[in-house]
């Protein structure tokens, strides 16, 4: 990435309440370049420093159907299922193929409002690091 | 802390609509069950805390690696399903 990041305000993604962990981190900006495919950078525009890398979780779990409390998406103020992204945040490995992404944690974000949310699920049948390569 | 004692099929009100139960006890813990308005997010406090951990590694974990370097690993590893 560039030091500068380069957006466009309407470009801002706004997380209210931050990410666990960074809950003053609210403004991102979401790269997606080819030649970063299948990942995405997400970044703080007050703190560039601050990145995350996501991953559509179907891209390697096509199963993956969390169950999102009905008031989640209210919050996020869904009006059709076709305006919301989902995503889930990478922690690479030092040996890159014990790569995992969080499954508990989906971010979801309304393309129409540009609001996102990380979601934290209690669901016994996924874990903070799932395994992206098998 | 409110601490309250409580026996297997003894429950507790909170508030307006928030019921927790407890439903058996053994040797290795106990079993309850919550019954919420769908408003009120119910987790484990572990699977928080959890995320909070993993969201800081997974923000430094790419280091000083090159974001396209890795991608490119990771397309010869998978065929991308794009």
């Amino acid at each position: 990435m560039s030091h500068i990041l380069d957006y466009r305000p309407e470009d801002i993604i706004t997380f209210p309440k931050g990410l666990p962990g960074f809950e003053q981190a609210r403004e991102f900006v979401i790269y997606s370049r080819a030649e970063h495919a299948p990942f995405h950078c997400m970044a703080n525009v007050h703190d560039q420093d601050l990145q995350f890398i996501l991953i559509n979780p179907l891209q390697f779990q096509e199963s993956y159907d969390p169950r999102i409390p009905p008031h989640e998406l209210r919050e996020l103020d869904v009006k059709d299922p076709r305006e919301l992204l989902l995503y889930t945040l990478v922690t690479f490995a030092p040996e890159l193929s014990d790569s995992t992404a969080n499954l508990l944690g989906p971010i979801f974000i309304n393309i129409r409002t540009r609001i996102g949310k990380q979601i934290v699920i209690d669901d016994e049948r996924y874990s903070v690091r799932e395994r992206i390569l098998r | 802390m409110l601490v309250l004692s409580r026996k297997a099929g003894e429950s507790i009100h909170i508030g307006e609509g928030i019921v927790i139960t407890v439903l058996e006890t053994d040797a290795r813990g106990a079993r309850i069950g919550i019954t919420a308005p769908q408003s009120v997010p119910v987790y484990r406090s572990e699977v928080y805390e959890r995320i909070q951990d993993e969201n800081r590694k997974a923000s430094a974990s790419t280091g000083e690696r090159n974001l396209g370097d890795i991608a490119g690993f990771f397309r010869q590893a998978r065929p991308a399903q794009e």
